[in-house]
């Protein structure tokens, strides 16, 4: 469903993405691992809109994405889940949802989701008045997946939701990912490369900007490079 | 205390002026992080549509009032999508838009002057002529209409912005300009929608001005400085402390000069503003800012 091909992002001066290829099929929890700095955010901000590429294509569904500003590109069932969470801290949980819907008119089905996520991220349920700025880093994270599902997302971008969290608030979050991936295909940036190559089903790994490596996870997880590398055995 | 409630309310009364155009820098700065300085042309260009309107006696003046304030929020808008906009599409620095804005202000005011008239214009005779006196306190009928003008505006902006859709878009593009483009929200027309409520605000507050005193191409200037003092004293980027900022410096300038000296009339709303950014510099509602990475 997402296809990226060649794609080559500059920050000033500096080659961030360089001709980098990404496949994400329907249903697929697809990861992209590497260190800080190696292009990971770039790579999910430049699908989203929020960063125009040089050269090279990213399409969803067929459609060319490469002009289109964010919010065409949220109409079309991407929703982004950035780094450091960026939820909107003076506004309530309950508004912050609220603009994750921002774009849907459908009312009963809203509130279904609305559901939905609670029930997903119980504790929000508890603090749906309360100004998001409040919330714990976890309930944060939390809130941050909950807005962009409230899109209803054909493909939900999350970018390292592990990030500053307690290993039992990562664990908790990951459990979470499981029963999302039942309702949208993900596409799941991760410095945690252990967490992501356990829960994802392909991955890929970025170095400085280029996809070094590609294969499915199970076989990334034995891989001897990677385990020196990125899980520290 | 006759002498004060009627200082009182002439301090409501010029107050309300200050608080209507106070919310514009307030809301501008909210999505765009800039002092407009142009907002204060925007006043002068509301009172000139409406004094036209009603020289040329095509249209009566509740036609005229919202013929005016509809294009100065169109005008509001305009000068964001020209001037504005494609200097922050190339990623200029923010005190350029601020030169940019005190050019706008120069190029409205001149322009005025080059292509209207250089004078003092006496708005047309609109309201009943006389003031109601309420046992020796004189509410002129242009003080009431601003009173009452004024409040009524200001409700409907706390509705839009705190009770709509809308309103959270341009509070959620305020406080993350790229997390609300991720929710979907198009931020160009959320800022267009920002730059055209606080050009109608400001249009409201040019008319009535120009009603008490008299129309001229410098009418925004010292109108503007004076609700710029008042949104920053309020704390700038919150909307009811621009309400607070505008009816503070009406009421201290009123007061100061009926007891003190009406020569310093003038320098109130400075000296206040001095004041506040001496003790809180964040302003008197404002929650202080911090630079995020």
């Amino acid at each position: 469903m997402l296809k990226i091909e060649d794609l080559n992002v500059y920050y000033g001066g500096i080659h961030a993405l360089n001709s980098v290829s990404v496949d994400v099929n329907d249903g697929e929890i697809v990861t992209i691992i590497g260190a800080n700095g190696a292009g990971k955010s770039t790579l999910l901000r430049t699908i989203s809109g929020l960063v125009r590429a040089r050269s090279g294509t990213v399409s969803f569904n067929g459609k060319d994405l490469g002009k289109m500003p964010p919010h065409e590109i949220v109409a079309l069932g991407i929703a982004h889940a950035p780094e450091g969470r960026r939820v909107f801290s003076e506004l309530t949980v309950a508004q912050n949802l609220r603009l994750g819907a921002f774009l849907r008119t459908d009312k009963e089905q809203m509130e279904q989701d609305l559901e939905r996520v609670f029930r997903i991220f119980e504790r929000l349920r508890e603090r749906r008045e309360q100004p998001a700025g409040t919330l714990s880093g976890g309930e944060q994270q939390m809130l941050c997946i909950g807005r962009a599902l409230m899109s209803k997302p054909k493909l939900l971008l999350l970018d390292e939701p592990s990030m500053g969290l307690a290993p039992v608030l990562v664990q908790e979050i990951y459990k979470e990912i499981e029963e999302i991936r039942k309702y949208t295909t993900i596409l799941l940036v991760e410095q945690n490369a252990y967490q992501a190559l356990k829960t994802a089903d392909r991955g890929y790994v970025l170095e400085t900007g280029r996809i070094v490596m590609a294969a499915p996870c199970s076989e990334l997880i034995r891989d001897p490079v990677i385990k020196k590398a990125y899980l520290g055995k | 205390m006759r002498e004060l409630l009627q200082q009182l309310w002439n301090g409501l009364a010029i107050g309300s002026v200050y608080a209507l155009v106070a919310v514009g820098y307030t809301l501008v700065f909210g999505v765009l992080k800039f002092i407009n300085f142009a907002h204060s042309s925007i006043l002068t260009f509301g009172a000139y549509v409406a004094l036209y309107t009603m020289l040329s006696k095509v249209a009566p003046f509740p036609v005229a009032l919202g013929l005016s304030m509809v294009l100065s929020g169109v005008f509001a808008m305009q000068t964001e999508l020209r001037a504005f906009r494609p200097l922050r599409e190339k990623g200029a620095p923010r005190l350029n838009l601020l030169i940019t804005s005190i050019g706008v202000t120069l190029l409205v005011e001149n322009a005025i002057v080059v292509f209207v008239s250089p004078d003092f214009h006496v708005f047309p005779k609109v309201l009943p002529g006389t003031p109601i006196n309420l046992s020796g306190v004189v509410f002129p009928p242009v003080d009431l209409l601003l009173v009452a003008g004024s409040s009524i505006l200001m409700l409907a902006l706390s509705y839009f912005v705190n009770r709509t859709l809308t309103g959270l878009s341009i509070k959620a593009v305020a406080l993350d300009r790229d997390a609300a483009a991720l929710m979907g929200i198009n931020v160009g027309r959320t800022i267009s929608i920002t730059f055209f409520i606080a050009g109608l605000m400001a249009s409201m507050a040019g008319i009535l001005v120009g009603m008490k005193f008299s129309v001229n191409p410098s009418l925004g200037g010292l109108f503007g400085l004076k609700s710029f003092a008042a949104s920053v004293v309020g704390g700038i980027g919150s909307v009811p402390g621009a309400y607070l900022g505008g009816y503070l410096i009406g009421f201290l300038e009123t007061l100061g000069a009926g007891y003190v000296s009406s020569n310093y009339k003038d320098a109130i709303a400075f000296v206040l503003l001095v004041l506040v950014l001496l003790f809180k510099p964040s302003g008197l509602l404002g929650k202080g800012t911090q630079e995020k990475v």
